[in-house]
């Protein structure tokens, strides 16, 4: 299988979605010398737009919108990006947490038919119990999983089957299931995470993507979940988190990377175009068929990455390919 | 709020997005649009050309008719939820950026979302659309669809419910610090929204429901009242009661009608338009019309016109240019209003005159109708009952 390239959108903790926020707020522009007429225009969500747009311009697979406390719901962002970007795969991060599994699969299943089968969903709760119970979710740290199993045979069940009943421990449902036009709709492509053996476990029997964070043992913990899928009879793809700043001069990319504070983090993908492409055909030959990469300078990078490192990636590639 | 009615004297028209296809005639109703009916010589599904997918789909029809509505006046659109339809949520994000001034009223049964997740995706909502979220707070007719969606809880806790909601709603919103809860639907342990949402304005809410259980939450929590169309006294009475229990809170509250129209030129085409559309009907699809067993009090007054019953349109005539069978051309409440373009605008005066702030109005098709109804009935509505009633003289 070859590689797909995904780009995570930049969120709350990006400067220069903060900037504009600020700007939306309607605090006055800081430009002392212009007559500025942003004020009150326009948002982060402009900038975030114009990221999505340079991914599917630059030939990436697809999107990922994240579920950050302190940023906006991902299903929003991505059904106010769907009719902009025709192309990608549309990811959206979620809590099972968040509401009912019945609720949420109708949303998926609008997703699927307005954007012609792209959505996906990636199910992750918080693992720290007093930032759940911040938002509304009382689910002590040990149901977690349970819920997340629960949440996703319910979801399952009424998208893909028209006459589907489950009393479960979290959610249940009577005679529920599409019809009509909503029926017959792919179920959303299903990503989970996590290093635990549960996490793992949990993966090879429900998942269709399993993502790992850029760090220690990789190996080992692709090789863990190869094992768990193949026991189950399944194969999800392996999908690797990575934060990325690239340059064509290798000195200049750790330099920028310095700047960001991220020096020394260990899911830092951070060198020269030739280096980054070797490091990701190395990652790609060590199980990873997917790429999920963010930066700090997310719109930069995504043209970066498009435009120097995806062609030296698919030629390195292709050559040992061919 | 940036879009909220300003002048105290503007009556707030909205239209409606039909969320599991259209009609393309009243007078046929089997002639549709969408893809919940078969493909056959004079309906349309989009999203097929020649029987084959053609990059667009059912949105794009839907973007056509919230563009209809804000070009011809109205400020937004109803979107329903019931287990047959596309979601709201959805619908409303995909149409953020391609409309200008459209609202985006939601209709949400407060169950089916964790309150404060659900803030989080409102304030999205307001920021990706500049403030043009609001909703439209439904709290479920019970019975098999209730359970369709998961949903176990009875009538009266479902309110409760409701109401939970809507506190946690707006505390962790427009709370003045980290907001606890703990309540007996929801908790919340020092949530707030984070202060680049929180910046957005708390989306306004229409609230729906007949029932005490229901009055008691909108009194507590809605900006306006929304029923459907009744006879012009028991619409009078409905309001004054909704009115009485929320000044007893020392809070006020606006009301407003959810209300279908079929307005010609003349009055004679319009009844003709129903006599054509009543006759086409066969029994099957009258059957299928009937009502079948929830808990909704709202429902069961419309039910008592037993529309499928009616062997003639006349014996739906209940008052002057009011029809009890609109039920029968498209799922839906049974009262509508049938006339010439000033006699439907003179009713809508009427109501205006009873209390009503505001309309949700409809026509089949959306599309055209929005046109029609905004260029031909709107202009006519004069507002005048309101004003007297509220001691204002309108000026110029
Ligand atoms: C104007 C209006 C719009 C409604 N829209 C919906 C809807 O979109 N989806 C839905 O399931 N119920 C809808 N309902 C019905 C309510 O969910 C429910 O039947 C009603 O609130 C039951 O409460 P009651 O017993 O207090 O009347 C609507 C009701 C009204 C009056």
């Amino acid at each position: 299988m070859s590689s797909t390239f995904y780009w995570r959108l930049p969120g709350a903790d990006d400067a220069r979605n903060r900037a504009f926020d600020a700007l939306a707020a309607g605090n006055a522009p800081r430009l002392p010398a212009a007559n500025d007429l942003r004020h009150g225009r326009y948002g982060s969500f402009d900038h975030v737009v114009q990221v999505a747009r340079a991914a599917e311009l630059v030939a990436f697979d697809g999107l990922v919108a994240g579920d950050e406390p302190e940023g906006d719901a991902a299903l929003i962002v991505l059904g106010a990006l769907a009719r902009e970007v025709r192309r990608l795969k549309l990811v959206a991060t979620f809590s099972p947490g968040a509401g009912s599994a019945v609720y949420a699969a109708k949303k998926a299943v609008s997703f699927q038919r307005y954007s012609g089968n792209r959505f996906g969903w990636a199910l992750e709760s918080s693992d720290d119990a007093a930032r759940r119970r911040r938002l509304g979710d009382f689910v002590g740290s040990g149901d977690l999983g349970a819920r997340l199993e629960d949440f996703v045979t319910v979801a399952r069940g009424v998208i893909e089957s028209a006459h589907f009943s489950h009393d479960g421990p979290f959610f249940s449902v009577l005679e529920g299931g599409f019809q009509g036009p909503l029926s017959g709709r792919p179920f959303p492509e299903l990503t989970l995470a996590g290093d635990s053996a549960e996490d793992i476990a949990r993966s090879a029997r429900l998942a269709d993507v399993h993502a790992f964070t850029l760090g220690e043992a990789l190996s080992e913990r692709i090789a863990l979940l190869r094992e768990a899928a193949s026991r189950a009879g399944r194969s999800p793809q392996v999908a690797l988190r990575a934060r990325i700043v690239s340059h064509d001069d290798g000195a200049r990319a750790r330099l920028e990377a310095e700047r960001a504070g991220l020096a020394h983090a260990p899911d830092l993908l951070a060198g020269s175009y030739d280096e980054l492409a070797a490091r990701i055909v190395a990652l790609h030959r060590q199980g990873v068929d997917r790429f999920e990469l963010s930066s700090p300078r997310s719109l930069d990078e995504v043209y970066r990455v498009g435009e120097h490192l995806l062609p030296r990636v698919r030629q390195l590639l292709g050559r040992k390919a061919a | 709020m940036t879009h909220a009615s300003s002048a105290a004297q503007t009556i707030d028209f909205f239209w409606r997005l039909p969320t599991h296809g259209d009609i393309s005639t009243v007078r046929r109703p089997q002639s549709t649009r969408g893809d919940w009916w078969p493909l056959r010589d004079g309906n349309q599904a989009p999203g097929l050309l020649h029987g084959e997918p053609d990059g667009s789909s059912y949105i794009d029809h839907l973007a056509q008719i919230a563009k209809a509505a804000e070009i011809s006046g109205f400020q937004g659109g109803l979107i329903p939820s019931f287990p047959m339809t596309d979601d709201p949520w959805v619908i409303a994000a995909h149409l953020a950026r391609e409309t200008k001034t459209f609202r985006f009223m939601l209709a949400f049964q407060p169950g089916f979302l964790n309150p404060v997740e659900a803030a989080r995706m409102s304030a999205t909502l307001q920021r990706v659309s500049g403030d043009r979220m609001l909703f439209n707070i439904i709290t479920g007719g019970g019975g098999p669809a209730q359970l369709w969606w998961g949903d176990r809880f009875a009538h009266d806790d479902r309110y409760g419910r409701t109401t939970e909601f809507l506190d946690i709603f707006k505390g962790v919103w427009k709370g003045d610090g980290p907001f606890d809860y703990d309540g007996r639907f929801y908790q919340v342990e020092q949530g707030r929204l984070p202060s680049a949402l929180a910046a957005t304005g708390l989306p306004e809410i229409y609230f729906s429901g007949s029932s005490d259980a229901a009055l008691g939450s909108a009194s507590r929590h809605a900006d306006f009242y929304l029923s459907w169309l009744e006879p012009f006294d028991q619409v009078a009475e409905k309001f004054a009661r909704v009115k009485e229990r929320t000044a007893e809170l020392g809070r006020r509250i606006k009301c407003a009608i959810r209300v279908d129209i079929i307005a010609r030129p003349t009055e004679e085409e319009a009844w003709a338009d129903v006599k054509a559309g009543f006759e086409s009907l066969g029994p099957e699809r009258r059957d299928a019309f009937r009502q079948s067993g929830g808990d909704s009090v709202g429902v069961s007054r419309q039910a008592g016109y037993r529309p499928a019953d009616a062997q003639r349109y006349e014996d739906l005539i209940i008052a002057p240019n009011l029809w009890a069978g609109f039920s029968l051309l498209r799922g839906g409440p049974a009262i509508g209003i049938v006339g010439s373009y000033e006699q439907a605008a003179q009713k809508l005066d009427e109501l205006i005159a009873l209390g009503a702030d505001g309309f949700i109005l409809a026509g089949t098709p959306h599309l055209e109708e929005a046109y029609r109804i905004g260029e031909e009935v709107l202009p006519l509505v004069t507002g005048k009952g309101r004003i007297e009633r509220s001691g204002l003289r309108a000026v110029g």
